[in-house]
């Protein structure tokens, strides 16, 4: 990043492209600059010349780094225009942007990673990184729903998620079909069935803001307090460092006061939970 | 810093010397009648009699559009050109509201990270202000900020009094550029100090504020956006953004490229949280819907975020959105009913 101007983006090459869904794709990128380091949670500014910029969640663990994959849902501008790149072709970067998850403070707790959609992207991190020094954590549940079998993203990952230790992997959908033959139903529905306890437990969520409010009502039904719960806002940002004013909500900006939020925060910050409208 | 006395037969030659530290940016009498201000203006152009501006000085530091950079693209990437700098800038005749909105910007503009582009502009102007001799009846500066007592984010601050002006230095820079032309500037004498004081007092008595901003951060946790106080509130806005648009403590920006698809520039220009594309998301998810909770959005983050976050009020009093708010919404008169407002529970 350029030291004086925040704004300008510098070039990262494409090395891969995977097809998640229909309308999902991750690129894996690769950064040149020695001094980048990202945490779990963040994200950066994705820049498109021509076509824009937009943020996005850094969906791997800073293992993998000198690259770093973005999993990119097709929904605007940007997004439409990063679909259409090859490996070889370049996209400007800048970041990482924004607060973490505290993952340091949930060593030796169990974590309850609840996803649904794209929202499973900045989730894939702390599964990552737990997995990785599997000694720091207990037991690591991943509840994960989209709206139909060809819609889940990370389809191979799961499969070793599944079958790494101490992990209990749990997918629906929607709508079932096909070949489906695992659960099907919403994500909150889901995980009041399954009744996580919230002993020793820190719950982390994210997906459309509409699965969002239902699993944080779900979750304090199983009594986990607001503290125990993590999720990450969504709201229109465009600069990435607080300056634009456009993710202001309360006295926060999302872009580097956020993305991630305990539920006990955002309680302060929207009472009536309209920042997950 | 002391007090000078600029006699009116020296404005002129001032003016002249100011000119050597880059573009003076002066009211002038536009041919519709309007004052608006203006780079490089004749003195005999220059007026001094007006209430305010239509628009506020905001616009030259933050332009209401401005090139973040050029970019080409290149063989395996693009290679991305930053603007040169520019003149610094002088400006003349600024009203209290409009200072203190810079004020505010500064604040604004410089946190965890910092607005090159705004910051490098304001580092390099100089702010000269003008005392009010006769605010606007929509203006409420010292309710708000006390700005007739405290003036704040101009560099000197000139009192109109019989004969020439009290030049008063707000800050170094503006002592040092009052020390530099010594021989325009005299002592003032008392009854000079005497009038000016008298200036303040009337101008202050002739202000009043029907609102308590002291109460507004507690009010706005009480009743959310989705209060119907709100609902109510944004009926018969149209959404226009005037009241961003020509607010001196106004932030916000969109960004976006133009681009003939080999080369190009990133542009940025004021986007306003009225408009009911501000917040919607790729993909359409929009956490404001209404208009009652873009107002909310604009007064809250006004009056209780800014203070939190900023440690400041983001209004300066200027009366611009009320003078100007096609659907006569009142600022004042809403934050009154607002914290008047209880809602009937079930």
């Amino acid at each position: 990043m350029s030291a004086d101007n925040p704004y300008i983006p510098f070039t990262a090459e494409i090395m891969k492209v995977t097809d998640e869904t229909p309308d999902i794709k991750t690129f894996e990128i690769n950064i040149t600059d020695p001094d980048w380091n990202h945490k779990p949670g963040q994200f950066l500014e994705l820049s498109l010349l021509g076509a824009g910029e937009c943020p996005i969640s850094i969906s791997s663990a800073p293992i993998q780094l000198p690259t770093l994959d973005l999993s990119i849902k097709r929904a605007g501008i940007v997004t439409e225009a990063v679909h259409q790149l090859y490996p070889g072709e370049v996209v400007g970067v800048r970041g990482p942007y924004g607060r973490p998850f505290p993952m340091e403070e949930w060593r030796s707790k169990n974590l309850l990673i609840i996803g649904g959609g794209i929202g499973l992207a900045p989730l894939r991190p702390i599964i990552q990184q737990a997995l990785c020094q599997r000694e720091l954590y207990g037991d690591l549940t991943i509840l994960y729903g989209a709206r139909s079998p060809a819609d889940l993203v990370f389809k191979e990952e799961l499969k070793e998620w599944e079958g790494a230790p101490g992990t209990d992997v749990y997918l629906t959908v929607d709508k079932g079909g096909g070949e489906w033959d695992g659960h099907v139903g919403f994500v909150p529905a889901y995980l009041e069935e399954l009744g996580p306890s919230p002993e020793n437990t820190v719950a982390v969520t994210c997906g459309p803001p509409i699965m969002i409010r239902f699993v944080l009502k779900a979750l304090e039904k199983m009594n986990f307090t607001p503290e125990q719960i993590i999720t990450t806002l969504e709201m229109k940002m465009q600069c990435g460092v607080g300056l634009c004013g456009r993710c202001g909500l309360g006295d926060k900006y999302i872009c580097i006061d956020g993305p991630v939020f305990s539920y006990a925060e955002i309680l302060k910050l929207s009472p009536d939970l309209s920042a997950l409208k | 810093m002391n007090m000078k006395f600029l006699p009116a037969a020296s404005l002129k030659d001032w003016l002249d010397l100011l000119r050597s530290h880059g573009t003076l940016i002066a009211p002038v009498k536009e041919k519709d009648g309007f004052i608006a201000f203006r780079p490089d203006p004749d003195f005999e152009d220059i007026t001094l009699d007006y209430q305010n501006t239509v628009r506020p000085i905001r616009e030259f530091f933050l332009p209401h559009s401005e090139t973040l950079f050029n970019f080409e693209t290149v063989q395996n990437g693009f290679d991305i050109e930053r603007n040169k700098p520019e003149e610094p800038l002088v400006i003349f005749g600024v009203r209290l509201c409009d200072a203190c909105g810079l004020e505010a910007l500064d604040r604004a503009f410089s946190g965890k990270y910092t607005d090159p582009y705004y910051t490098e502009r304001r580092k390099n102007a100089l702010i000269i202000s003008l005392f009010c001799t006769e605010p606007h009846p929509a203006c409420f500066c010292e309710g708000v900020q006390k700005l007739m007592t405290g003036p704040k984010g101009a560099d000197i601050l000139l009192y109109p009094v019989e004969g020439g002006f009290l030049a008063d230095p707000l800050s170094e820079k503006g002592d040092k550029i009052i020390g530099e032309s010594k021989k325009l500037f005299k002592e003032p004498d008392a009854e000079q100090l005497k009038a000016k004081d008298a200036m303040v007092e009337k101008a202050v008595g002739a202000q009043s504020c029907i609102v308590d901003f002291s109460l507004l951060p507690e009010k706005f946790k009480e009743l959310p956006p989705s209060s119907p106080f709100w609902r109510e509130e944004g009926e018969g806005c149209v959404s226009c953004g005037v009241c961003s648009f020509l607010c001196p403590a106004c932030q916000c920006f969109s960004v976006q490229d133009i681009s003939d698809g080999k080369s190009g520039k990133r542009v940025r220009c004021w986007a306003t949280c009225q408009d009911c594309r501000f917040a919607k998301m790729a993909g359409g998810i929009d956490p404001r819907p209404e208009k009652g909770e873009r107002h909310y959005h604009r007064l809250s983050h006004k009056f209780a975020d800014a203070p939190a976050r900023n440690d400041m009020i983001f209004c300066t009093g200027c009366g611009r959105c009320i003078r100007y708010c096609p659907s006569h919404h009142d600022v004042l008169e809403t934050l009154k009913k607002f914290l008047e407002y209880e809602e009937v529970k079930p």
